[in-house]
């Protein structure tokens, strides 16, 4: 089953490799199939909003990013804060004795239930009118903790909504027809060897991991006899075309290099150039990159 | 400026900065750096995906310092380099064990569900586990530098202020007063202080199943006179850190977003007052043209090289790459440049980008040559 038809996509890796912007690519082509989507973006960075340049603080409403397209700031404690307010008898009172002692007690204690109550964030917006939610997800070590908090709160919990919620979590994270982890990757050494990693831990998890996107990969640019032709170039030559001739061995053997990184990746999904120009990368940039991911 | 400034009088560098930067790599550079001059060093890390095991060529490393084989590195005899990788659950185990009055309620607490679910995720443990083991190894005295790979930090706060927040889980100041009658009465009592607590109570019994609030209070029972022992440590290690001893080295690429993680991470040292010792500055784009202006080199390129009898094609090619390629050097220079100036008169390091990007201990020693220039 394809990717695209997935209702949860989660998307993680190791720091720095453009989670946020496949997960925007993946958005946008989510959206250009007609599937109302949102993308949920979790440690508070605003990435989302920066990289659509919507106006901001994020918050923890869908707001439209794109035509079917909604962007979330996924803020764990307002989700202990609702939750509990959800589960108040009284209105005004509750609601200041919620933002009080309850939250940061709980909060403070129980870690895995902030988790627990951010992946329920999720279950409820594709419960509503979404069909595909694109979670944005921390990296890998802490992303793959989150994945095993429904597991261990279902062990913990014995009674009660807690257990209840970790229960309908774990049969949506663990259902491959409706879940799929993505990870992306860098052609970089650590990223790879820590994609591998997480590729290994995941499977442990009974969260499905539909494969590897590599990102920033660099566009070949030149050809077989390249080198040779190059070669010409001697010490006498302007130093405009010595540094050249240097520039070009430079990219030859990184691009070797990745070549031979790429191949050590488990399941791959798509490659995804190198964006040239201003970093972060913005809006029309994912959606060059969504360009790529449509026939996934 | 080299390493040997900020290295001079320090006995703990702590390495601090974005994740993806190859913090990693340059704490171990660093730590190589000092055992070439016959210190003897060991580089802590504390990483889920054994990324200083990858960077050293060691297969796994545990909790306890493992010599890293530099043998025909042109090491001197006294120069030493081990390394750790941090396992914060185990060092947390360690210090209940430690600090408990009895085997009995050590084991008590180290068997409660809500201990094992929370003494590797409480937010910040990984770090204060790391300054715990710090403080341990630095105490114990057989190195002359500890090199300190911090876990990539979103927020400079993060860091400093993890020891603080570990104390506040673990004194779980906010939930004692939810449970006072409960651990008072040896269990969940609903004769609370207040109506406001008991519905609070009853909310988050609701919330919780009522057996995952009884695993609290015992957790928290079990610790019950502990606290001291535990602050104790957290503010020696506090001290230490911010000691002259102690010094903090900034980890960062010439990417925009890491240089502005660096750039806050900076004054959140000044502003506490941290010693600080400069910053190294990895994966730089090399400048093709070393110093000579990039304005029109597309074309000067593109002659010289059709000049030397490279064909049209080709040349094109090539200058267009060496015209890609300067843009990305300029731009890192332009962020160096920055942060240079932020940081001055504390130096600056810079390390470029290599042309094989594999992580094993000839990249480690690579940039450790670097350093050293």
């Amino acid at each position: 089953m394809s990717l695209l038809t997935k209702r949860l996509l989660i998307v993680t890796g190791k720091g720095g490799v453009g989670k946020s912007t496949v997960s925007a690519a993946l958005g946008l082509a989510l959206a250009a199939r007609g599937r109302r989507t949102v993308i949920a973006e979790t440690g508070g960075q605003e990435r989302m909003i920066r990289l659509f340049e919507l106006a901001g603080p994020a918050g923890s409403e869908p707001r439209p990013a794109a035509p079917n397209l909604e962007v979330l700031s996924i803020d764990p404690r307002h989700a202990l804060q609702s939750e509990l307010q959800a589960q108040l008898p009284i209105g005004g009172i509750a609601g200041r004795l919620v933002d009080t002692r309850a939250v940061a007690a709980v909060a403070q204690t129980a870690p895995a239930l902030r988790e627990l109550l951010a992946l329920s964030t999720i279950r409820n917006l594709l419960a509503g009118h979404h069909d595909t939610v694109v979670l944005d997800a921390p990296a890998t070590g802490h992303a793959i903790g989150m994945l095993e908090v429904p597991r261990t709160l279902q062990r913990i919990a014995r009674v009660g909504p807690v257990r209840q919620r970790a229960e309908s979590l774990v049969r949506l994270l663990e259902d491959d027809r409706q879940t799929a982890v993505v990870l992306v990757s860098t052609p970089e050494d650590l990223a790879v060897s820590e994609t591998l990693d997480a590729w290994e831990r995941l499977a442990t998890t009974h969260v499905p991991c539909a494969g590897t996107i590599a990102n920033g990969v660099l566009e070949p640019l030149f050809e077989a006899g390249d080198e040779a032709a190059l070669a010409v170039v001697g010490d006498g030559d302007g130093p405009a075309a010595r540094a050249a001739v240097a520039a070009a061995h430079a990219r030859m053997a990184q691009t070797a290099a990745e070549r031979e990184l790429l191949r050590r990746l488990p399941s791959p999904l798509a490659e995804l150039p190198l964006i040239q120009g201003d970093l972060p990368p913005g809006r029309a940039e994912a959606a060059e990159l969504a360009g790529l991911l449509e026939g996934l | 400026m080299s390493l040997e400034a900020v290295l001079q009088g320090k006995r703990i560098v702590v390495c601090a900065g974005a994740g993806g930067v190859g913090k990693t790599t340059c704490a171990a550079a660093i730590g190589m750096a000092a055992a070439g001059r016959g210190m003897r060093v060991l580089v802590m890390t504390i990483d889920p995906a054994r990324r200083l095991a990858g960077a050293l060529g060691l297969p796994d490393i545990g909790d306890e310092p493992h010599r890293v084989d530099l043998t025909g590195r042109g090491m001197p005899a006294a120069g030493r380099l081990d390394a750790l990788m941090l396992d914060a659950k185990g060092t947390f185990d360690r210090l209940v064990r430690e600090h408990a009055p009895t085997t009995e309620r050590a084991e008590r607490i180290l068997r409660n569900p809500i201990y094992r679910q929370v003494s590797g995720a409480v937010a910040g443990s990984q770090e204060y586990m790391a300054m715990e083991r710090l403080w341990e190894l630095h105490a114990e005295g057989g190195y002359d530098l500890i090199v300190l790979d911090t876990p990539p930090a979103r927020n400079a706060l993060d860091f400093l202020d993890a020891p603080g927040r570990v104390m506040r889980f673990i004194e779980g100041r906010a939930l004692r007063l939810l449970l006072r009658p409960g651990l008072r009465a040896g269990r969940l009592g609903l004769r609370v202080l207040g109506s406001g607590t008991q519905v609070m109570m009853s909310a988050v019994e609701r919330l919780t199943g009522l057996t995952l609030l009884e695993d609290v209070s015992e957790f928290l029972g079990a610790f019950d006179g502990m606290y001291e022992g535990f602050r104790d440590r957290a503010e020696r290690v506090g001290e230490l850190l911010a000691s002259e001893r102690t010094t903090f080295v900034l980890i960062t690429s010439a990417e925009p977003e890491p240089i502005g993680e660096a750039e806050a991470f900076w004054q959140a040292l000044v502003e506490h007052g941290m010693p600080f010792g400069g910053a190294v500055v990895n994966k730089v784009h090399p400048d093709h043209l070393q110093g000579r202006g990039r304005r029109g080199v597309r074309s000067r390129a593109q002659r010289q090289l059709v000049d030397a009898g490279v064909p049209e094609a080709v040349a094109t090619r090539a200058a267009a790459n060496l015209d890609g390629l300067q843009a990305l050097a300029s731009r890192d220079r332009t962020a160096i440049e920055r942060l240079e100036r932020l940081i001055a008169p504390q130096p600056l390091l810079c390390v470029p980008r290599l042309d094989h990007d594999v992580d094993d201990l000839d990249a480690v020693s690579a940039v450790s040559r670097h350093l050293e220039r």
